[in-house]
């Protein structure tokens, strides 16, 4: 994918996951689109380091709507990026198996990092929170997929 | 291996660009908020007329905006009679907003984004007030819009006391609680050696109040003035001797206009 459509699709998702999402029921738990994103991303992009650049910015576009200090969703989001790829050289993560079961870990992963940095801040633990939205993501992933996916073949 | 070589450098510099944004990051986020505030905010309506009918149209268009206007207006004065009763001073400013976007971009952060920033003279940690409910506080500021972080937000701690009803229209006060944020739209309140609440009679508190448990902050400490509603207690438990409360603040649905406002010390 191309560095203005990753964008664009970036700006697109965040939207949805901030603006229609809650308002059409996913009020408390709602499904990781940037997190789809960033893994396709992953997964059809060639180039390294435009994946470990494209996956930076879109963590930076989520930032930019967040009370979180400004770059850390784009540090993690870059961190998980570079361990992706280095898996990605040795397992085929097309095959759709995988690909799901990758979702899943990723955003657990993901929402459990950033539930732990919490617990230590505050002392409130979220860690149901973050395997409920890792499950609603994977269920969502297969549908972001397909539109993801026809983009690319267009393209 | 020189492809690897330029997969790690690019992996640390931009890592190092992130270290530096959240080095900076009161600058950057202020100025990384603005265009997506020119994004969300509506666009203003274009002026051209064709012929009568154009101008019928214009002028019910404009004559439903006043309509719009004067509700909103009477809206703003309820928040502003409803703070007033709330606060001992009279506050040092008070600025009406809109809510631009009700949600945080992660999951387990609750904020939203108000169209007011410090070019309209929001500051930080400013109160965020609809009528006599506390919203949250202004975490994050940039010229056109700011960042709210909710009273259900992990990060708040806010003390508070807890007015329950019972049968006998009698109310029982808990005192010396604090609501601590929960994410997901909800607070939690430790109690502190809570076993038995103080009765008091109805008529001696607000009745529209009394109807509903509700939290209410206790003002100890000095940013939270004493007497806003963080929100209705809908869960009362009993653990290790002591009470526990779940608080559900307000949903921004409800919402429109907010006050922002700071109390002269």
């Amino acid at each position: 994918m191309k560095l203005h459509l990753s964008i664009l699709f970036g700006v697109l998702f965040l939207f949805i996951g901030v603006v229609v999402l809650p308002n059409i029921g996913f009020e408390h738990h709602r499904p990781d689109l940037i997190a789809i994103l960033c893994i396709h991303i992953i997964i059809y992009n060639e180039n390294d380091r435009a994946v470990l650049f494209q996956t930076w910015l879109i963590g930076l576009l989520k930032d930019a709507l967040s009370v979180e200090i400004f770059g850390f969703q784009s540090l993690m989001l870059l961190s998980f990026s570079f361990i992706l790829l280095r898996i990605k050289q040795s397992i085929n993560l097309k095959d759709s198996l995988i690909l799901y079961l990758l979702i899943l870990l990723y955003t657990f992963q993901s929402q459990l990092l950033h539930s732990m940095i919490i617990f230590v801040r505050y002392e409130i633990d979220l860690t149901i929170i973050s395997l409920k939205s890792a499950v609603i993501t994977t269920i969502f992933s297969p549908f972001v997929f397909f539109i993801l996916n026809l983009w690319h073949k267009r393209v | 291996m020189k492809i690897k070589n330029n997969q790690y450098s690019v992996f640390f510099f931009l890592a190092l660009l992130s270290c530096l944004c959240m080095y900076f990051n009161k600058h950057i986020s202020s100025v990384i908020m603005t265009p997506f505030t020119i994004l969300l905010s509506p666009l203003p309506s274009e002026k051209h007329m064709a012929d009568n009918s154009a101008r019928i149209l214009e002028l019910e268009n404009m004559l439903a905006v006043k309509e719009e206007e004067i509700e909103r207006l009477g809206e703003i004065f309820d928040n502003i009679e409803a703070l007033k009763s709330v606060h001992n001073h009279e506050p040092e400013i008070i600025i009406e907003a809109g809510i631009l976007l009700s949600r945080d971009s992660t999951d387990n952060r609750n904020s939203f984004i108000i169209n007011k920033g410090s070019k309209d003279g929001v500051e930080l940690m400013s109160l965020v007030t609809y009528k006599k409910y506390l919203l949250g506080i202004v975490y994050k500021l940039s010229a056109y819009s700011s960042i709210v972080i909710q009273v259900s937000d992990p990060k708040m701690k806010i003390s508070v006391l807890i007015q329950l009803p019972d049968k006998n229209k009698k109310l029982k006060i808990y005192d010396r609680g604090l609501s601590i944020g929960q994410s997901k739209q909800s607070c939690k309140v430790k109690l502190i050696k809570w076993q038995s609440g103080r009765e008091f009679a109805f008529e001696k508190i607000d009745e529209e109040w009394a109807l509903t448990g509700k939290a209410i902050t206790s003002g100890l400490e000095e940013m939270y003035a004493p007497g806003f509603a963080i929100g209705d207690v809908k869960v009362k438990k009993l653990e290790n001797k002591n009470y526990s409360f779940s608080i559900f603040p307000i949903s921004l649905k409800k919402v429109s206009n907010v006050l922002v406002s700071k109390v002269i010390k």
